[in-house]
Formats: structure tokens, sequence, C-alpha cells
């Protein structure tokens, strides 16, 4: 069991250290979110965020509070440096791993949403929650791209069975998907994958498939 | 330790046991179930949003939480609650994991005994009834993970020479699919490994007629290069031109 604390912000808030899920109070939650969102953001805009007050004052007052609470945790997780808030560098925090470091295992990438803190319905939540699932996406589409080169077609039909469920209109996945079934020779495959992907835009949209994407079923390969 | 085993079983159907007991399931606990079964741990903002899309959130928080008291005494073993975050109890077996399991682990390459063979093999369509979006593209990730698979356990089994059970999945591959290539090459494949080149000929010229007839196309120039070199590598049949 690792020492570091692991700070979790896909599929719902939570803390742990040790293994050991510490409960928190819904601000001291927003405190490390925000934190860990922001790249070490200054306590005033942190405050005017969490605890918004005409009076700046008031709003630095329920900030300190916050922090003396944080800090009596078992162990540190935010650092105030002067005048910046920071994640402690030992925490662990999930989102890291969509963008940063090897990539991830492919199970791990399908099996969860990923989505930015469900329920929340701040503004900085909001903006974040979209970029978030962007990144998602990408990681999806890269993991399906790298599989498909590799003739794991298994592999990278789940990649963009992932990508769809989180975003059944975007065009990527359901174009590799159409590539993979080419690549591995069921035109068939391919043309029903299109046929839903067009029926679908239709429905929802009242548009068709780009043609670039049209092109790649226009006729079977001899 | 049996009576607070549950199984969970979505493929072809709902089914929730105690046991060998069926448990009486609301509507609602069956779709709470099935979601939690098939997404894993899942915050309760997003369960009641997707499960009670149409009414406010404060609504659907409530029905998500009388839908959960209304399962009883066994909603505990059955549901975790972990700050806000919903997931399955440690007791529940769920057969769409044992298949997502079996199903991966042949992608991977690793051996599955004959248990997970005949799991993959038994396969079966997630909740065939049920046309909420998220069930739709489900059943068709599963179905597609099941179709991989079997064409792999198809050309591990041949490559060892298990030709009745290669065979058997392949046919499986066919049956989910019956104008897919990928199923109808393993069978030609398999043929041919087991000295059956005659078989291996009509079973291309059957799935050669059922293209044409149903969607006026031809196999791929993939399958008419497995066919004649494996036709080729065997003399007596070598007068039979595969296209």
């Amino acid at each position: 069991m690792s020492e570091r604390p692991s700070l979790v912000l896909l599929d719902g808030f939570a803390l742990s250290v040790r293994g050991q899920h510490v409960e928190l109070a819904r601000s001291l939650q927003r405190l490390l979110a925000y934190v860990a969102l922001h790249r070490a953001p200054s306590r005033l805009r942190t405050a005017a965020a969490l605890w918004p007050d005409p009076q700046a004052e008031r709003s630095l007052s329920r900030l300190r509070t916050a922090l003396w609470r944080t800090s009596r945790l078992a162990v540190p997780v935010l650092v105030a440096e002067g005048e910046r808030l920071r994640l402690a560098p030992q925490v662990r925090l999930d989102l890291d791993q969509l963008t940063k470091g090897r990539e991830q295992r492919l199970a791990a990438l399908v099996r969860r949403r990923h989505e930015l803190l469900p329920g929340w319905y701040e503004d900085w939540v909001l903006e974040r929650r979209q970029h978030t699932k962007l990144l998602y996406l990408r990681a999806l589409e890269r993991a399906a791209e790298r599989e498909l080169r590799q003739a794991r077609y298994g592999r990278a039909v789940e990649a963009t069975m992932a990508a769809l469920r989180t975003e059944p209109l975007r065009e990527t996945p359901h174009r590799l998907l159409i590539e993979i079934h080419l690549a591995e020779g069921n035109y068939t495959e391919a043309l029903a994958a299109y046929q839903s992907y067009q029926r679908l835009l239709r429905e929802e949209l009242g548009i068709g498939p780009a043609p670039h994407v049209q092109q790649l079923v226009r006729r079977p390969p001899r | 330790m049996s009576t607070h085993q549950f199984n969970l079983n979505l493929l072809n159907g709902f089914a929730l046991r105690q046991g060998a007991k069926p448990v009486p399931t609301p509507s609602t606990a069956k779709r709470v179930l099935a979601y939690l079964a098939v997404h894993g741990p899942s915050s309760r903002a997003v369960v009641a949003g997707e499960l009670w899309p149409e009414v406010t959130e404060g609504r659907a928080d409530g029905s998500l939480r009388s839908t959960l008291w209304r399962l009883g005494r066994r909603s505990h073993d059955l549901v975790r609650c972990h700050a806000d975050v919903l997931s399955l109890g440690e007791p529940v077996e769920v057969d769409v994991d044992e298949l997502d399991r079996a199903a991966r682990a042949v992608l991977d390459g690793e051996p599955i005994g004959a248990a997970g063979q005949a799991v993959v093999l038994r396969g079966g369509d997630l909740l065939p009834d049920w046309a909420e979006q998220w069930v739709v593209i489900e059943r068709e990730r599963l179905r597609q993970l099941r179709l991989h698979a079997l064409d792999a356990l198809a050309e591990q089994l041949c490559a060892r020479g298990g030709y009745p059970e290669a065979l058997a999945a392949a046919m499986q591959a066919v049956d989910v699919e019956p104008l897919r290539e990928s199923g109808h090459r393993a069978l030609i494949m398999i043929y041919l490994a087991s000295g059956s080149p005659g078989h291996a000929l009509d079973h291309y010229e059957s799935y050669r007629t059922m293209l044409r007839t149903v969607l006026g196309l031809e196999p791929s120039a993939r399958m008419r290069t497995l066919l004649s070199r494996g036709v080729r590598d065997t003399p007596d049949v070598r007068a039979a031109d595969p296209g």
C-alpha cells in the first residue's frame, strides 16, 4: 500500500491515505479540488472562487479556516507558499494519468467513465469537466490507433467503444471503428458501422457523415 | 456464506438470484443494478441523471433513494455507497464480468482453461429487450469483444491442433454475425489446417453465394489468398479453382 496520499477527482471525489478513505467536509473537498485543477492559484483567487463575498476579507478568512482544518489531517495534502496554494508534492492526482507519463493500461482506461466531479455544478468545475472529457477521448483514440497499428483489433474496438459511450456523436471513434473493421477484412461490419453512424447523425443532427468518412466504405476493397 | 452470495445475470435477460433463490426485483432496481454492473462505481448524480433523465435532479435523487430503500435489507449487500459513489457490493457476481474477463484473457493470449472457453462460447446478448442508449452501446461493445475473442480462440486452438474446439469457436462467431468475414476465414483456415480442403472450398462457395445474394459483394482478397494458398499446398484438390 502506497504511503502517498491519493486524490481522486474522476467519477467522484475521494481522498485516501495509506488505502484509508478520509472523510472530508464539502468545503475542504472544494478547496482541494480547486487547487488541484488550477495551477498554483493565489489565495485571493481561490477565496473569491470558493467563498464569493463582496468583502474580500471575509472570503480570505474562510479560506484561512479551511486551510487550518486541512493542515490538521494526518498527512500534508496542501502547501501554502507565500501567496500561492498547491497540492503537496507527494499527493498523487488521478487526473495526471490522462496527460502525463506512460500510456495507461487499456483496461483501466475503458472501465471507468472518467467524468470530472460528477454532481458538482460550480462554474470552475464545468469548464474543467469539458476539458477533462476531451483529454479522456484523446487518450482513448490514441490507444485505439496504437492497437490498430499493432493489429490488435479486439482491443482497438474496445477503446473506440469506450469513446462512443462518452461521446456518441464524435466522428473520430466512428471513423476509427470503420477503419478497424476494414483492416480486419470485414467489409460488411465496416458498412454496418457506417450505416449506424449515418442513422445516428441523421436522427440527432439532420446531417450526413463527412466526405472522408463516406470515402472509407464507398466501395469494397479488392 | 452462500446465503450472502448474489448472482446477477444480464446476458440474455435480467435475473438476480441469492444462492438458488430468485430475488424479486422492482424494475427501477433492475435498472440501477444493471447500470452499476456495466459501468462500475458511479456517482449518485450520474446514476440518477442517467436513469431518471426527465425529472429535476432533486426528484431523480429521491427516486434513486427510494429504489435502494425498496431493495430492503438486501440493499446493503447489493449496493455500496461510499462518499457519493455507488457500486455493486462484494458478494455480487455478475455474468458480464465473467465474460469480460474470459474474453480479455483470450485477447491477451493468456490460457483460460475449459471453463473460460465455455464462457466465451456461451456468450449471450446484453439485456436484449432494453432500448436505453447506454445499454445499446454496451451491448455492441460486448458483442464486438466476444466476436474478437472467438476469432482469437479459434486461431489459438487451431494452432495447437485442437480442431473440433477451434471449429466450435469459429462457428459461434459465424452464428453471431453470419456476414462477418473473420469467422468464415477462421472456419476455412481450420478446414485447411485439419486436412479437409474440400470442406474449405465448399464453405467458401456457400459464403460467397450468401454475400452475393444478400449484399451483392465478393469475399475479400485476403480470403481468396488464404484459400488458394491452402488448396495449392494440398496436391489432391489442385484441380478445384477457388474463384
